[in-house]
Protein backbone atom coordinates (compact mmCIF):
# COMPACT_ATOMS: atom_id res chain seq x y z
CA UNK A 1 0.00 0.00 0.00
CA UNK A 2 2.82 2.73 0.75
CA UNK A 3 5.15 3.72 -1.64
CA UNK A 4 8.41 3.93 -0.30
CA UNK A 5 12.14 3.73 -2.14
CA UNK A 6 12.64 4.72 -5.69
CA UNK A 7 14.60 7.54 -3.99
CA UNK A 8 18.72 7.89 -4.32
CA UNK A 9 20.60 7.97 -1.12
CA UNK A 10 22.18 11.22 -2.23
CA UNK A 11 18.62 12.70 -2.33
CA UNK A 12 17.62 11.23 1.03
CA UNK A 13 20.63 12.54 2.38
CA UNK A 14 20.60 16.01 1.41
CA UNK A 15 16.70 16.20 2.38
CA UNK A 16 17.55 14.74 5.77
CA UNK A 17 20.34 17.59 6.36
CA UNK A 18 18.32 20.11 5.68
CA UNK A 19 16.16 19.18 7.57
CA UNK A 20 17.84 18.66 10.25
CA UNK A 21 18.99 22.19 9.69
CA UNK A 22 15.84 23.37 9.96
CA UNK A 23 15.60 21.31 13.45
CA UNK A 24 18.90 22.60 14.38
CA UNK A 25 16.51 26.31 14.15
CA UNK A 26 13.36 24.80 15.61
CA UNK A 27 15.63 23.72 18.41
CA UNK A 28 17.03 26.65 19.22
CA UNK A 29 13.70 28.27 19.25
CA UNK A 30 12.46 25.71 21.47
CA UNK A 31 15.47 26.13 24.23
CA UNK A 32 14.85 29.76 24.00
CA UNK A 33 11.00 30.21 24.73
CA UNK A 34 11.16 27.30 27.11
CA UNK A 35 14.69 28.57 29.07
CA UNK A 36 13.35 32.16 28.81
CA UNK A 37 9.73 30.96 30.02
CA UNK A 38 11.09 28.94 33.12
CA UNK A 39 13.90 31.99 33.46
CA UNK A 40 16.58 29.52 33.36
CA UNK A 41 19.66 31.72 31.66
CA UNK A 42 21.92 30.30 29.20
CA UNK A 43 23.96 31.27 26.43
CA UNK A 44 21.16 31.29 23.95
CA UNK A 45 18.90 33.43 26.06
CA UNK A 46 21.35 35.66 27.06
CA UNK A 47 22.84 36.27 23.29
CA UNK A 48 18.72 36.54 21.67
CA UNK A 49 17.09 38.43 24.34
CA UNK A 50 20.12 40.84 24.05
CA UNK A 51 19.75 40.31 20.06
CA UNK A 52 15.71 40.85 20.79
CA UNK A 53 16.27 43.73 22.65
CA UNK A 54 13.89 41.43 24.99
CA UNK A 55 13.54 39.89 29.05
CA UNK A 56 12.91 36.21 29.94
CA UNK A 57 9.65 38.41 31.91
CA UNK A 58 8.65 39.64 28.59
CA UNK A 59 8.84 36.19 26.83
CA UNK A 60 6.66 34.59 29.77
CA UNK A 61 4.16 37.43 30.04
CA UNK A 62 3.66 36.10 26.00
CA UNK A 63 3.23 32.51 26.67
CA UNK A 64 1.26 33.04 30.14
CA UNK A 65 -1.38 35.16 27.92
CA UNK A 66 -1.00 32.32 25.18
CA UNK A 67 -1.84 29.50 27.60
CA UNK A 68 -4.26 31.54 29.34
CA UNK A 69 -5.87 32.24 25.60
CA UNK A 70 -5.44 28.10 25.09
CA UNK A 71 -7.53 27.34 28.78
CA UNK A 72 -10.17 29.84 27.66
CA UNK A 73 -11.14 28.53 23.88
CA UNK A 74 -11.12 25.07 25.54
CA UNK A 75 -13.11 26.09 28.19
CA UNK A 76 -15.43 28.14 25.50
CA UNK A 77 -16.00 24.99 23.35
CA UNK A 78 -16.14 22.95 26.37
CA UNK A 79 -19.25 25.14 27.49
CA UNK A 80 -20.72 24.90 24.42
CA UNK A 81 -20.40 21.02 23.98
CA UNK A 82 -22.20 20.66 26.75
CA UNK A 83 -24.53 23.27 26.04
CA UNK A 84 -25.45 20.97 22.80
CA UNK A 85 -25.64 18.25 24.45
CA UNK A 86 -28.22 19.32 27.38
CA UNK A 87 -29.98 21.54 24.73
CA UNK A 88 -30.27 19.20 22.11
CA UNK A 89 -28.98 15.65 22.92
CA UNK A 90 -31.77 13.99 23.34
CA UNK A 91 -34.15 15.81 20.74
CA UNK A 92 -34.70 13.26 17.56
CA UNK A 93 -35.57 15.98 15.08
CA UNK A 94 -36.40 14.19 12.07
CA UNK A 95 -37.29 10.53 11.48
CA UNK A 96 -34.67 8.79 8.77
CA UNK A 97 -34.97 10.39 5.39
CA UNK A 98 -37.26 8.09 3.14
CA UNK A 99 -35.87 6.48 0.04
CA UNK A 100 -34.60 8.65 -3.23
CA UNK A 101 -37.48 7.45 -5.79
CA UNK A 102 -37.59 8.10 -9.38
CA UNK A 103 -40.01 10.61 -8.98
CA UNK A 104 -37.51 13.09 -6.81
CA UNK A 105 -34.81 12.22 -9.49
CA UNK A 106 -37.21 13.56 -11.98
CA UNK A 107 -37.92 16.46 -10.34
CA UNK A 108 -34.20 17.54 -10.13
CA UNK A 109 -35.15 18.23 -14.01
CA UNK A 110 -31.44 17.14 -15.00
CA UNK A 111 -32.11 14.34 -16.69
CA UNK A 112 -34.75 12.84 -18.68
CA UNK A 113 -36.20 9.31 -17.97
CA UNK A 114 -35.12 7.50 -20.56
CA UNK A 115 -31.08 8.53 -19.77
CA UNK A 116 -31.89 7.28 -16.19
CA UNK A 117 -33.33 4.38 -17.91
CA UNK A 118 -29.81 3.32 -19.34
CA UNK A 119 -27.54 4.46 -16.75
CA UNK A 120 -28.91 1.38 -15.17
CA UNK A 121 -26.83 -0.55 -17.87
CA UNK A 122 -23.83 -2.39 -17.27
CA UNK A 123 -21.81 -0.71 -19.60
CA UNK A 124 -22.78 2.67 -21.39
CA UNK A 125 -21.28 5.01 -23.20
CA UNK A 126 -22.89 8.72 -23.89
CA UNK A 127 -21.29 10.85 -26.83
CA UNK A 128 -22.95 13.66 -25.61
CA UNK A 129 -23.02 14.42 -22.10
CA UNK A 130 -26.78 12.96 -20.14
CA UNK A 131 -27.89 15.53 -17.92
CA UNK A 132 -28.74 19.09 -19.22
CA UNK A 133 -26.09 21.74 -20.36
CA UNK A 134 -25.21 24.46 -17.20
CA UNK A 135 -26.76 26.80 -19.36
CA UNK A 136 -30.75 25.49 -19.22
CA UNK A 137 -29.75 24.24 -15.89
CA UNK A 138 -29.82 28.14 -14.73
CA UNK A 139 -33.07 28.74 -16.70
CA UNK A 140 -34.88 26.03 -15.36
CA UNK A 141 -33.42 27.68 -11.94
CA UNK A 142 -34.91 31.57 -12.94
CA UNK A 143 -37.79 30.20 -14.09
CA UNK A 144 -38.65 28.93 -10.31
CA UNK B 1 4.88 44.51 25.44
CA UNK B 2 5.35 46.58 22.74
CA UNK B 3 5.57 44.27 19.12
CA UNK B 4 4.42 46.75 16.79
CA UNK B 5 5.11 50.16 16.23
CA UNK B 6 5.24 52.53 13.34
CA UNK B 7 2.86 52.65 10.74
CA UNK B 8 1.86 49.75 9.96
CA UNK B 9 2.30 48.26 13.40
CA UNK B 10 -1.65 46.69 13.50
CA UNK B 11 -1.18 45.34 10.00
CA UNK B 12 1.65 43.50 11.41
CA UNK B 13 0.14 43.11 14.84
CA UNK B 14 -2.94 41.15 13.21
CA UNK B 15 -0.08 39.43 10.92
CA UNK B 16 1.56 37.70 14.56
CA UNK B 17 -1.42 37.59 16.71
CA UNK B 18 -4.04 35.70 14.01
CA UNK B 19 -1.46 32.33 13.13
CA UNK B 20 -0.88 32.26 17.04
CA UNK B 21 -4.17 32.53 18.15
CA UNK B 22 -5.66 30.08 15.67
CA UNK B 23 -3.12 27.78 16.74
CA UNK B 24 -4.31 27.75 20.11
CA UNK B 25 -7.96 27.76 18.41
CA UNK B 26 -7.24 24.04 16.58
CA UNK B 27 -5.64 22.75 19.55
CA UNK B 28 -7.89 23.41 22.18
CA UNK B 29 -10.69 22.06 19.42
CA UNK B 30 -8.79 18.98 18.57
CA UNK B 31 -7.53 18.06 22.18
CA UNK B 32 -11.87 18.11 22.84
CA UNK B 33 -12.67 16.20 19.98
CA UNK B 34 -10.36 13.52 21.32
CA UNK B 35 -11.82 13.78 24.66
CA UNK B 36 -15.48 13.93 23.72
CA UNK B 37 -15.75 11.72 20.63
CA UNK B 38 -13.06 10.33 19.37
CA UNK B 39 -12.30 8.32 22.76
CA UNK B 40 -16.00 7.28 23.26
CA UNK B 41 -16.07 5.49 19.99
CA UNK B 42 -16.63 2.08 20.53
CA UNK B 43 -15.82 -0.14 18.19
CA UNK B 44 -18.19 -1.13 15.16
CA UNK B 45 -19.76 -4.86 15.25
CA UNK B 46 -19.49 -5.38 11.64
CA UNK B 47 -20.67 -9.26 11.34
CA UNK B 48 -23.93 -8.62 13.59
CA UNK B 49 -25.28 -5.11 11.95
CA UNK B 50 -27.37 -5.47 8.38
CA UNK B 51 -25.64 -3.38 5.81
CA UNK B 52 -27.29 -1.39 3.49
CA UNK B 53 -25.64 -1.69 0.04
CA UNK B 54 -23.62 1.04 -1.15
CA UNK B 55 -22.39 2.67 -4.79
CA UNK B 56 -18.99 3.30 -4.90
CA UNK B 57 -18.48 6.25 -7.48
CA UNK B 58 -15.32 6.95 -9.15
CA UNK B 59 -14.95 9.92 -11.50
CA UNK B 60 -11.96 9.01 -13.67
CA UNK B 61 -10.07 11.25 -16.01
CA UNK B 62 -6.72 10.10 -17.59
CA UNK B 63 -6.66 7.71 -14.60
CA UNK B 64 -4.62 5.10 -16.74
CA UNK B 65 -2.00 4.93 -14.51
CA UNK B 66 -3.73 4.21 -11.05
CA UNK B 67 -7.31 2.89 -12.23
CA UNK B 68 -6.90 -1.03 -12.44
CA UNK B 69 -5.14 -0.84 -8.81
CA UNK B 70 -8.21 1.22 -7.32
CA UNK B 71 -10.71 -1.00 -8.82
CA UNK B 72 -9.16 -4.28 -7.77
CA UNK B 73 -8.79 -2.22 -4.27
CA UNK B 74 -12.67 -1.76 -4.50
CA UNK B 75 -14.01 -4.96 -5.70
CA UNK B 76 -11.71 -6.78 -3.06
CA UNK B 77 -13.13 -5.40 -0.36
CA UNK B 78 -15.42 -7.43 2.51
CA UNK B 79 -18.35 -4.97 2.26
CA UNK B 80 -21.02 -7.16 1.55
CA UNK B 81 -23.39 -5.27 -0.99
CA UNK B 82 -21.71 -2.80 -3.46
CA UNK B 83 -21.67 -1.85 -6.60
CA UNK B 84 -18.98 0.27 -8.40
CA UNK B 85 -19.75 2.83 -10.99
CA UNK B 86 -16.63 3.99 -12.85
CA UNK B 87 -17.36 7.60 -14.68
CA UNK B 88 -14.84 7.93 -17.30
CA UNK B 89 -14.86 11.85 -17.53
CA UNK B 90 -14.02 11.95 -21.37
CA UNK B 91 -10.35 10.61 -21.06
CA UNK B 92 -7.57 10.77 -23.74
CA UNK B 93 -5.52 8.43 -22.37
CA UNK B 94 -6.05 4.73 -22.22
CA UNK B 95 -8.51 5.05 -19.20
CA UNK B 96 -11.27 3.86 -21.73
CA UNK B 97 -10.18 0.92 -23.00
CA UNK B 98 -9.40 -0.16 -18.95
CA UNK B 99 -12.68 0.88 -18.00
CA UNK B 100 -14.28 -1.35 -20.92
CA UNK B 101 -11.97 -4.11 -19.81
CA UNK B 102 -12.90 -3.73 -16.11
CA UNK B 103 -16.82 -3.96 -16.33
CA UNK B 104 -15.75 -7.11 -18.11
CA UNK B 105 -13.75 -8.89 -15.65
CA UNK B 106 -15.73 -7.71 -12.78
CA UNK B 107 -19.16 -8.25 -12.68
CA UNK B 108 -20.13 -5.32 -9.47
CA UNK B 109 -18.36 -3.00 -11.82
CA UNK B 110 -20.00 -0.51 -13.91
CA UNK B 111 -19.28 1.75 -16.51
CA UNK B 112 -20.32 4.66 -17.68
CA UNK B 113 -18.26 6.55 -20.62
CA UNK B 114 -18.67 10.15 -21.36
CA UNK B 115 -17.18 11.38 -24.11
CA UNK B 116 -16.65 14.88 -22.98
CA UNK B 117 -14.75 15.71 -20.23
CA UNK B 118 -17.42 18.19 -18.01
CA UNK B 119 -15.93 18.42 -14.66
CA UNK B 120 -15.83 16.06 -11.75
CA UNK B 121 -18.92 17.29 -10.82
CA UNK B 122 -20.79 16.87 -13.63
CA UNK B 123 -19.36 12.91 -13.66
CA UNK B 124 -20.26 12.20 -9.80
CA UNK B 125 -23.68 13.33 -11.32
CA UNK B 126 -23.95 11.07 -13.68
CA UNK B 127 -23.11 8.52 -11.03
CA UNK B 128 -25.67 9.55 -8.66
CA UNK B 129 -28.27 8.68 -11.42
CA UNK B 130 -26.68 5.47 -12.16
CA UNK B 131 -26.36 4.36 -8.73
CA UNK B 132 -28.82 2.05 -6.92
CA UNK B 133 -27.93 2.39 -3.75
CA UNK B 134 -29.32 5.25 -0.93
CA UNK B 135 -25.19 5.40 0.16
CA UNK B 136 -22.83 7.24 -2.22
CA UNK B 137 -19.15 6.47 -1.54
CA UNK B 138 -17.56 8.71 -3.54
CA UNK B 139 -13.62 7.77 -4.26
CA UNK B 140 -10.35 9.05 -6.21
CA UNK B 141 -9.41 7.40 -9.32
CA UNK B 142 -6.05 6.86 -7.13
CA UNK B 143 -7.03 5.86 -3.78
CA UNK B 144 -7.34 2.98 -2.13
CA UNK B 145 -9.88 2.17 0.25
CA UNK B 146 -9.41 0.69 3.63
CA UNK B 147 -11.51 -2.49 4.01
CA UNK B 148 -12.89 -1.36 7.03
CA UNK B 149 -13.50 2.56 5.86
CA UNK B 150 -17.10 1.90 4.02
CA UNK B 151 -18.38 0.27 7.41
CA UNK B 152 -16.92 3.47 9.85
CA UNK B 153 -18.50 5.68 7.44
CA UNK B 154 -22.27 3.97 6.80
CA UNK B 155 -21.85 3.08 10.44
CA UNK B 156 -22.48 6.92 11.09
CA UNK B 157 -25.54 7.19 9.07
CA UNK B 158 -27.07 4.91 11.95
CA UNK B 159 -25.91 6.48 15.06
CA UNK B 160 -28.39 9.03 15.67
CA UNK B 161 -27.47 9.96 11.97
CA UNK B 162 -31.38 10.57 10.97
CA UNK B 163 -29.81 14.51 9.72
CA UNK B 164 -26.24 13.21 8.65
CA UNK B 165 -26.02 14.16 4.99
CA UNK B 166 -22.33 12.85 4.40
CA UNK B 167 -19.51 11.37 6.56
CA UNK B 168 -15.83 12.19 5.16
CA UNK B 169 -12.80 10.08 5.37
CA UNK B 170 -9.62 10.72 6.45
CA UNK B 171 -6.80 11.00 4.02
CA UNK B 172 -3.69 8.73 4.31
CA UNK B 173 -0.29 9.28 2.04
CA UNK B 174 0.17 6.38 0.52
CA UNK B 175 3.50 7.68 -1.49
CA UNK B 176 6.26 8.78 0.98
CA UNK B 177 9.83 8.99 -0.91
CA UNK B 178 10.30 12.44 -1.15
CA UNK B 179 10.69 15.25 0.81
CA UNK B 180 7.49 17.04 -0.42
CA UNK B 181 5.49 14.31 0.18
CA UNK B 182 6.40 13.65 3.59
CA UNK B 183 5.62 17.47 4.54
CA UNK B 184 2.67 16.83 3.23
CA UNK B 185 1.85 13.88 5.48
CA UNK B 186 2.77 16.14 8.24
CA UNK B 187 0.43 18.69 6.66
CA UNK B 188 -2.60 16.19 6.27
CA UNK B 189 -2.34 14.29 9.21
CA UNK B 190 -1.73 17.79 11.78
CA UNK B 191 -3.13 20.69 10.37
CA UNK B 192 -6.10 19.48 8.26
CA UNK B 193 -6.75 16.59 10.82
CA UNK B 194 -7.02 19.46 13.42
CA UNK B 195 -9.35 21.52 11.30
CA UNK B 196 -12.04 18.78 10.60
CA UNK B 197 -11.96 17.90 14.45
CA UNK B 198 -12.04 21.27 15.68
CA UNK B 199 -14.84 22.71 13.04
CA UNK B 200 -16.74 19.41 13.45
CA UNK B 201 -16.41 20.11 17.46
CA UNK B 202 -18.19 23.47 16.39
CA UNK B 203 -20.87 21.64 14.16
CA UNK B 204 -20.25 22.46 10.77
CA UNK B 205 -16.87 21.71 8.49
CA UNK B 206 -15.33 23.28 6.04
CA UNK B 207 -15.28 20.89 3.42
CA UNK B 208 -15.81 16.75 3.17
CA UNK B 209 -12.32 15.35 1.83
CA UNK B 210 -13.72 15.01 -2.14
CA UNK B 211 -10.98 11.82 -2.09
CA UNK B 212 -12.89 9.73 0.37
CA UNK B 213 -16.50 10.76 1.43
CA UNK B 214 -19.96 8.86 1.52
CA UNK B 215 -23.05 10.85 0.73
CA UNK B 216 -26.81 9.99 1.72
CA UNK B 217 -28.52 10.31 -1.72
CA UNK B 218 -31.41 12.06 -0.28
CA UNK B 219 -29.37 14.72 1.07
CA UNK B 220 -27.56 15.18 -2.43
CA UNK B 221 -31.49 14.98 -4.22
CA UNK B 222 -32.27 17.78 -1.43
CA UNK B 223 -29.62 19.97 -2.27
CA UNK B 224 -29.71 19.74 -6.16
CA UNK B 225 -26.79 17.59 -6.52
CA UNK B 226 -22.94 18.64 -6.85
CA UNK B 227 -22.42 22.77 -8.50
CA UNK B 228 -20.64 22.47 -12.02
CA UNK B 229 -19.63 25.41 -11.78
CA UNK B 230 -17.36 25.01 -8.58
CA UNK B 231 -13.48 24.24 -9.30
CA UNK B 232 -13.53 22.51 -6.03
CA UNK B 233 -17.13 20.33 -5.78
CA UNK B 234 -16.17 18.36 -2.47
CA UNK B 235 -16.43 22.39 -0.56
CA UNK B 236 -19.66 23.50 -2.48
CA UNK B 237 -21.86 20.62 -1.74
CA UNK B 238 -20.61 20.39 1.56
CA UNK B 239 -21.79 24.27 2.20
CA UNK B 240 -24.71 23.52 0.08
CA UNK B 241 -25.73 20.60 2.66
CA UNK B 242 -24.83 22.37 5.30
CA UNK B 243 -27.00 25.42 4.71
CA UNK B 244 -30.24 23.14 4.25
CA UNK B 245 -28.89 21.47 7.94
CA UNK B 246 -27.94 18.29 6.65
CA UNK B 247 -24.94 17.20 8.98
CA UNK B 248 -21.35 16.65 7.90
CA UNK B 249 -19.56 14.02 10.03
CA UNK B 250 -15.69 13.12 10.26
CA UNK B 251 -14.56 9.87 10.46
CA UNK B 252 -11.31 9.49 11.53
CA UNK B 253 -10.37 5.83 11.71
CA UNK B 254 -12.63 5.84 7.57
CA UNK B 255 -8.72 5.58 6.05
CA UNK B 256 -8.17 6.03 2.55
CA UNK B 257 -4.81 5.76 0.63
CA UNK B 258 -4.24 8.70 -1.76
CA UNK B 259 -1.39 10.01 -3.75
CA UNK B 260 -0.18 13.54 -3.41
CA UNK B 261 1.91 15.60 -5.81
CA UNK B 262 5.91 14.87 -5.56
CA UNK B 263 6.75 18.52 -7.69
CA UNK B 264 6.72 21.43 -6.91
CA UNK B 265 4.49 23.15 -9.28
CA UNK B 266 1.86 19.47 -8.99
CA UNK B 267 1.47 20.79 -5.15
CA UNK B 268 1.31 24.99 -6.40
CA UNK B 269 -1.59 23.89 -9.05
CA UNK B 270 -3.54 22.08 -6.18
CA UNK B 271 -3.49 24.04 -3.53
CA UNK B 272 -4.49 27.08 -5.97
CA UNK B 273 -7.48 25.48 -6.74
CA UNK B 274 -8.23 24.34 -3.30
CA UNK B 275 -8.18 28.19 -2.12
CA UNK B 276 -9.50 29.18 -5.52
CA UNK B 277 -12.39 26.24 -4.41
CA UNK B 278 -12.39 27.98 -0.88
CA UNK B 279 -12.60 31.31 -2.07
CA UNK B 280 -15.74 30.89 -4.80
CA UNK B 281 -18.13 29.59 -2.03
CA UNK B 282 -17.14 32.15 0.23
CA UNK B 283 -18.10 34.71 -2.92
CA UNK B 284 -21.84 32.65 -3.34
CA UNK B 285 -22.29 31.76 0.12
CA UNK B 286 -21.71 35.15 1.46
CA UNK B 287 -25.90 35.65 1.80
CA UNK B 288 -25.35 33.08 5.15
CA UNK B 289 -24.26 36.30 6.88
CA UNK B 290 -27.61 37.98 6.93
CA UNK B 291 -29.59 34.87 8.22
CA UNK B 292 -29.42 33.92 12.21
CA UNK B 293 -30.44 30.47 11.40
CA UNK B 294 -27.40 30.01 9.64
CA UNK B 295 -25.07 31.42 12.13
CA UNK B 296 -23.20 28.07 13.09
CA UNK B 297 -22.14 28.37 9.69
CA UNK B 298 -20.61 31.90 10.45
CA UNK B 299 -17.44 31.03 11.79
CA UNK B 300 -16.00 29.30 9.45
CA UNK B 301 -17.29 31.27 7.07
CA UNK B 302 -15.58 34.17 9.28
CA UNK B 303 -12.28 31.76 9.35
CA UNK B 304 -12.01 31.67 5.59
CA UNK B 305 -12.34 35.15 4.85
CA UNK B 306 -9.93 36.42 7.32
CA UNK B 307 -7.69 34.04 6.50
CA UNK B 308 -7.66 35.12 3.01
CA UNK B 309 -7.30 38.87 4.42
CA UNK B 310 -4.30 37.55 6.63
CA UNK B 311 -2.47 36.30 3.55
CA UNK B 312 -2.25 39.44 1.95
CA UNK B 313 -1.62 41.38 5.39
CA UNK B 314 1.49 39.35 5.41
CA UNK B 315 2.79 39.58 1.85
CA UNK B 316 2.05 43.22 2.78
CA UNK B 317 4.39 43.35 5.62
CA UNK B 318 7.06 41.29 4.08
CA UNK B 319 7.34 43.98 0.97
CA UNK B 320 7.38 46.29 3.43
CA UNK B 321 10.02 44.66 5.15
CA UNK B 322 12.11 44.16 2.21
CA UNK B 323 12.12 47.44 0.80
CA UNK B 324 12.75 49.29 4.16
CA UNK B 325 15.79 47.00 4.84
CA UNK B 326 18.69 48.64 5.12
CA UNK B 327 20.94 45.51 6.49
CA UNK B 328 20.92 41.88 5.60
CA UNK B 329 20.14 41.17 8.64
CA UNK B 330 17.16 43.22 8.82
CA UNK B 331 15.76 40.70 6.02
CA UNK B 332 15.79 37.75 7.81
CA UNK B 333 12.45 37.48 9.19
CA UNK B 334 13.05 34.34 10.74
CA UNK B 335 14.88 35.63 13.46
CA UNK B 336 12.60 37.46 15.20
CA UNK B 337 11.51 37.43 17.92
CA UNK B 338 7.40 37.36 16.95
CA UNK B 339 8.59 34.43 14.45
CA UNK B 340 9.87 32.63 17.49
CA UNK B 341 6.88 32.41 19.03
CA UNK B 342 5.10 31.75 15.58
CA UNK B 343 7.70 28.55 15.19
CA UNK B 344 7.03 27.48 19.00
CA UNK B 345 3.41 27.66 18.39
CA UNK B 346 3.38 25.91 15.39
CA UNK B 347 5.32 22.88 16.48
CA UNK B 348 3.22 21.97 19.70
CA UNK B 349 0.50 22.30 17.58
CA UNK B 350 2.25 19.83 14.93
CA UNK B 351 3.05 17.32 17.35
CA UNK B 352 -0.25 17.36 19.33
CA UNK B 353 -2.32 16.96 16.02
CA UNK B 354 0.13 14.26 15.12
CA UNK B 355 -0.41 12.33 18.32
CA UNK B 356 -3.82 12.50 17.84
CA UNK B 357 -4.00 11.35 14.45
CA UNK B 358 -1.41 8.46 14.89
CA UNK B 359 -4.03 6.28 16.78
CA UNK B 360 -5.33 5.82 13.16
CA UNK B 361 -2.39 5.50 11.34
CA UNK B 362 0.94 5.84 13.25
CA UNK B 363 1.94 8.53 10.96
CA UNK B 364 4.15 10.06 14.81
CA UNK B 365 7.85 8.78 13.04
CA UNK B 366 6.95 11.45 10.51
CA UNK B 367 7.40 14.30 13.16
CA UNK B 368 11.02 14.39 11.80
CA UNK B 369 9.51 16.28 8.89
CA UNK B 370 7.72 18.98 10.47
CA UNK B 371 10.20 21.12 10.89
CA UNK B 372 9.40 22.57 7.30
CA UNK B 373 6.15 23.43 7.95
CA UNK B 374 6.95 26.43 10.37
CA UNK B 375 10.27 27.28 8.28
CA UNK B 376 9.37 27.37 5.05
CA UNK B 377 6.18 25.64 3.57
CA UNK B 378 3.06 27.32 5.02
CA UNK B 379 4.63 30.12 2.96
CA UNK B 380 3.62 28.60 -0.28
CA UNK B 381 0.50 27.80 0.68
CA UNK B 382 -0.42 31.71 1.62
CA UNK B 383 0.84 32.56 -1.80
CA UNK B 384 -1.46 30.24 -3.23
CA UNK B 385 -4.15 31.95 -1.47
CA UNK B 386 -3.24 35.39 -2.81
CA UNK B 387 -2.67 34.18 -6.07
CA UNK B 388 -6.02 32.36 -5.69
CA UNK B 389 -7.99 35.07 -4.81
CA UNK B 390 -8.56 37.08 -8.66
CA UNK B 391 -8.86 34.09 -10.52
CA UNK B 392 -12.20 32.84 -7.96
CA UNK B 393 -13.37 36.49 -8.73
CA UNK B 394 -12.63 35.64 -12.49
CA UNK B 395 -14.35 32.17 -12.10
CA UNK B 396 -18.02 33.45 -10.42
CA UNK B 397 -17.98 36.29 -13.13
CA UNK B 398 -17.54 34.04 -15.89
CA UNK B 399 -19.33 30.57 -14.69
CA UNK B 400 -19.09 27.65 -17.10
CA UNK B 401 -17.97 24.21 -16.40
CA UNK B 402 -15.43 23.43 -13.39
CA UNK B 403 -13.07 21.79 -15.29
CA UNK B 404 -9.45 21.00 -14.53
CA UNK B 405 -6.36 17.85 -14.98
CA UNK B 406 -5.48 16.24 -12.01
CA UNK B 407 -2.07 16.97 -10.40
CA UNK B 408 0.98 14.61 -10.83
CA UNK B 409 0.23 11.66 -8.55
CA UNK B 410 3.58 10.78 -7.34
CA UNK B 411 6.78 8.82 -8.06
CA UNK B 412 5.86 5.16 -9.17
CA UNK B 413 6.57 2.23 -7.22
CA UNK B 414 10.14 1.21 -7.66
Amino acid sequence: MIISGNRTNLRFLSDLLITLFFWGYTIIVMIFILSATTGINNGVTRTLNTTFKTTNSEVQAVILFGFTIFIVIYLLLFTNHLYNQKRFGHLTRRTYPKTVTEHDLLSLQLMSAENIEKLQNNYMVFERNPIISLEEEKQHEESH
Amino acid sequence: MNFFSGPYGVVASFVFWYPFLMALFWMAGSILFLRTKENKQNDIDIDGFDWPMISILVPCYNEEDTIMETVENLTGLSYPKKEIILINDGSTDQTTYLLEELSKKHSEVRVIQLEQNQGKANALQVGLFASKAEYLVCVDADALLADTAPYYMVHQFFVSGERVGAVTGSPSIRNRNTLLSRMQLVEYASIIGAIKRTQRLLGKVMTVSGVVVTFRKKALVDVGLWDRDMITEDIAVSWKLQKRFWDVRYEPRAICWMLVPETLSGIWQQRIRWAQGGQEVVLRHWRILFSWKQRRLWLIFLEQCVSTIWAFSWLFITLVLIFSANTFQDLLFWLTLTSFFLVFISMIQLFISLVIDSRHNGVMKYYLWAAWYPAIYWMVNTLVVVVALPRAIKSRYKGGYAVWSSPDRGLKKS
